[in-house]
């Protein structure tokens, strides 16, 4: 199968000043290389200030990465803008309360993708809203409602509906999952579950809880001071896993799991 | 006729409409903004309702008692001066130079200080440091002093008066807005708005401006505080406005000595800064406070 992303040599590094003329160069992620086929999902799991969330976040555009390149079925998006870039991948952020702006309806967050990115019309878009918020388990009404009305849960469905309507290939999810409850989450799960096979979009997941990871991923990188230290199939590399790292983080979490 | 608002239709307000809601839920602010109201009507039509003209004397009637004291009479409602001049009258015209004079430095101040706030604001590196450490070095010095300052290079008078307030206020409102729209620019939904490829102008329409209104609440009715406060103070040093004009401050400096003689020439001249500050305060406040609670 042709993978519909592969990541080639991508690195991200900061340049630090230290006074007026030492600077230091601190690095976000070493060169990262590694293939997502389509209607799969990768898991990046890894301590925090393992580089994680940057990856997440170069790959989206969010950051702008040093060198290497993204290519989403043969093209490279690594020098495109954020308009051609969206409607291939697109990025789901860690907290709901602040990734949707409070002074704007539900209706016009998930409106703003489509009016600049399509050309239809405003029924049109009418109609793909209310789509989409029907497909995270919404109705149609929320789009009048105001980021404040909805609980956590709810607003990262919309979140979901925003990365979802303007049908991308690829969605990042940063840690998505991290700030809601247990009965939520689970819930949030199933639905990325079911967007995924009926839509065929693969996902990039950065994680922390390896349960979750076990569940719903097909892939996984392990990541440690920036680099890749353990990859492949997350059954594989979880039962048996060949890296301190990884074996630590295991431990780690069936520790917490005991308690 | 059948009422067909049986059930309760929900209504969805809108953050700015629901933090009127709130306020309107506060009688004090409620008060102060009628009050607010009056001084802004009274401030237009003044010259239609004053009973007397600005330059009015009369002679035959100096130093009257305002007219519910022993030897007021109603004709000079609020007593007059010790050239003959109706207090009422006067005040009602100080109201145009001080209150409105404050009012329209502050507007233009607002306009031009928060376009610089603004498009500093969205710019980065170089061109936001020098203006940052330039406005940092303004800010240090009082705005009353830097008015001061101004005026002493312009010479006294009404007009160079609100050009030193609106020069002073300035640095204030660029300085508010740019870190408001600083701050909201690093927030994840302006990450988001940018990543669906929306242009910086576009980030500033919908995803800044609706949240930095508190920002400008506050600035305005601080920056309308002070503007008052300078106008009066320097017209009480004898900087501002000079006396055929019944500029707030400057009546009250003129007629200092006449405080035990006939104390409602300095009172009520006072009254009016003092109570024009505190309406404007109190409105400023509660709108902020509401602004603040209609966000969550």
């Amino acid at each position: 199968m042709i993978p519909v992303l592969s990541v080639n040599k991508l690195s991200k590094s900061y340049v630090q000043h230290h006074g007026l003329f030492s600077k230091k160069s601190i690095t976000a992620f070493a060169p990262v290389s590694f293939e997502l086929e389509q209607g799969k999902t990768l898991a990046i799991v890894g301590e925090s200030g393992s580089g994680k969330s940057s990856l997440a976040k170069a790959l989206t555009g969010v950051i702008t990465p040093s060198s290497g390149s993204i290519c989403i079925d043969g093209i490279n998006m690594a020098d495109k803008d954020h308009k051609q870039r969206c409607c291939q991948i697109r990025m789901i952020f860690q907290d709901p309360t602040t990734s949707l702006n409070p002074r704007s309806q539900i209706g016009r967050i998930l409106k703003s993708p489509l009016l600049l990115n399509t050309e239809l019309s405003e029924q049109e878009m009418d109609i793909r809203v209310s789509d989409a918020l029907r497909q995270v388990g919404l109705l149609t009404e929320h789009a009048q409602f105001y980021p404040r009305m909805l609980s956590s849960g709810q607003k990262q469905r919309v979140a979901l509906a925003r990365a979802l309507i303007l049908k991308p290939k690829i969605i990042v999810a940063d840690e998505v999952l991290a700030t809601l409850d247990v009965s939520v989450r689970s819930q949030l799960i199933n639905l990325i579950l079911d967007v995924q096979r009926e839509q065929n979009i693969s996902f990039i997941m950065v994680a922390y809880n390896l349960g979750i990871v076990r569940h719903i991923s097909d892939e996984i990188i392990v990541m440690h001071e920036g680099h890749i230290v353990e990859s492949g199939p997350t059954a594989e590399v979880l039962d048996n896993p060949q890296h301190t790292i990884t074996q630590r983080l295991l431990m780690n979490q069936q520790v917490q799991f005991r308690k | 006729m059948a009422n067909h608002n049986v059930f309760r239709e929900e209504h969805i307000r809108s953050p700015l409409a629901h933090s009127w809601f709130l306020y309107q839920q506060n009688t004090i602010g409620m008060v102060a903004l009628w009050a607010l109201i009056f001084v802004l009507i009274l401030t237009v039509i003044g010259p239609w309702i004053a009973p007397y003209p600005m330059d009015h004397k009369d002679v035959s009637a100096l130093l009257k008692a305002p007219s519910w004291v022993e030897h007021g009479e109603v004709h000079f409602f609020l007593g007059t001066d010790d050239l003959g001049r109706d207090l009422l009258s006067q005040i009602i015209y100080g109201a145009q130079l001080t209150f409105g004079g404050a009012f329209l430095t502050v507007a233009l101040s607002l306009l031009l200080g928060s376009a610089i706030g603004i498009i500093g604001g969205m710019s980065s590196g170089m061109q936001a440091s020098i203006l940052h450490h330039f406005l940092d070095t303004l800010l240090s010095i009082p705005s009353l002093l830097l008015a001061i300052i101004i005026i002493s290079v312009l010479g006294p008078g009404y007009f160079n008066t609100l050009l030193a307030v609106f020069l002073a206020l300035l640095p204030l409102f660029t300085r508010a807005v740019y870190r408001a729209v600083h701050d909201e620019l690093n927030k994840e939904y302006i990450i988001a708005l940018r990543l669906d490829g929306a242009t910086p102008l576009r980030i500033l329409r919908y995803g800044i401006l609706p949240n930095i209104v508190e920002t400008f609440v506050s600035q305005t009715t601080r920056a309308l505080t002070s503007a008052i406060l300078d106008i009066t103070a320097l017209g009480f040093l004898g900087l501002g406005a000079q006396r055929p004009l019944p500029e707030w401050g400057t009546m009250l400096s003129d007629t200092m000595e006449l405080v035990f003689l006939a104390p409602w020439t300095v009172t009520l001249p006072g009254m009016a800064i003092l109570v024009t500050i505190l309406i404007i305060n109190i409105v400023g406040e509660g709108l902020r406070q509401a602004i603040l609670k209609g966000m969550d």
